[in-house]
């Protein structure tokens, strides 16, 4: 992916096409991971460091299905008489969601290494949820079953990574 | 793990949520003078969605008594504990009460685009623990109606 799909200079009215949504899924991804990387390296508990960096593994896995469903959506596209993926969507409610969490996939919220330990778990539970709602109205935009269940089994990773990283908040108290 | 929540449970966190949301924008409402007819239009879609989630628990104890959510791999009721959980979301809690704290504009809407957002994500939890007939369809609608709230503080945040 690119640098991120450029939604945070977009208003309300924006409209984006299905590659555009997988590549801001895609973008989540990649800076979620790149957060927990950085988390690792500022936590000196050994602990808490390996599980950062699981999460972080579990997040380009993620980026990873994001990626082969975006190929396979292009490669399907080939197909006369299917869904193009190329045309900007309807903009229902949730796509006003979208742009707005697609902005959280600036990049900017980088972690500087002076944040206390629980600023970082705080910001982490944060954008595990952003991305969560993200995935959410995703899913309103997926025509396969299948693909929708993938999705379905990320949300539900990600609250999973919740529970982890409340667990971890819930030690450091 | 055990079955902590049935969907009547469920449901009645949900219209807590509700309750607190609605409060915690009539409160604020009094605070911010420049920002009342956004916050008290907000607080009335909250207890719009409040009575949804009133009818919908009604219209679920009449049909059977409190059936367990429908969650085969026990992950969304894991979800829905540890968003019942006080160290993430405390649904007791006053919002209100974190009012005290807060002096600029800015920073309300900041903190209302939080605590929509950890309602959204209680009710994507809830929306994969109940069935259609439990009224998926629903929770799905209030989700994109929260969603759109913080669209709308979004909005105004820029604008300040």
């Amino acid at each position: 992916v690119q640098q991120v799909y450029p939604a945070q200079k977009r208003k309300m009215t924006v409209q984006l096409n299905a590659f555009e949504i997988f590549d801001i899924a895609m973008q989540i991804e990649q800076n979620g991971s790149r957060f927990y990387n950085k988390a690792a390296e500022i936590f000196d508990d050994p602990e808490a460091r390996k599980m950062f960096l699981r999460l972080a593994e579990w997040e380009i896995k993620h980026e990873q299905t994001f990626s082969s469903m975006r190929k396979q959506l292009s490669e399907s596209n080939q197909e006369p008489g299917t869904f193009k993926p190329e045309q900007k969507l309807p903009v229902p409610k949730a796509m006003a969601g979208l742009a707005v969490f697609g902005i959280k996939s600036e990049p900017t919220d980088e972690l500087k290494g002076t944040e206390s330990q629980d600023e970082i778990l705080r910001r982490a539970i944060e954008k595990e949820e952003d991305s969560i709602i993200f995935y959410d109205g995703l899913m309103d935009f997926i025509p396969i079953k299948a693909d929708k269940d993938k999705i379905d089994d990320i949300i539900k990773e990600e609250m999973q990574h919740i529970r982890i990283l409340n667990r971890l908040r819930k030690r450091k108290e | 793990m055990g079955m902590p929540f049935n969907a009547d449970e469920v449901f009645e966190m949900a219209e807590q949520i509700e309750k607190n949301g609605a409060k915690f924008y009539r409160n604020a409402a009094g605070k911010f003078p420049e920002l009342k007819q956004l916050l008290t239009d907000l607080a009335a879609m909250e207890d719009q969605h409040l009575k949804t989630f009133q009818s919908m628990r009604t219209e679920l104890s009449g049909t059977e008594a409190a059936p367990p959510v429908f969650d085969p791999d026990g992950q969304a009721q894991m979800y829905l504990q540890v968003m019942a959980d006080e160290h993430i979301f405390d649904i007791k809690a006053d919002p209100s009460e974190k009012l005290a704290s807060v002096e600029k504009p800015e920073d309300l809407l900041k903190m209302a685009i939080g605590i929509e957002r950890d309602s959204i994500v209680f009710y994507v939890g809830l929306k994969e623990s109940v069935s259609k007939r439990a009224g998926k369809d629903q929770v799905e609608a209030i989700i994109k109606e929260e969603i759109g709230h913080i669209a709308i503080l979004r909005k105004k945040m820029d604008a300040l």
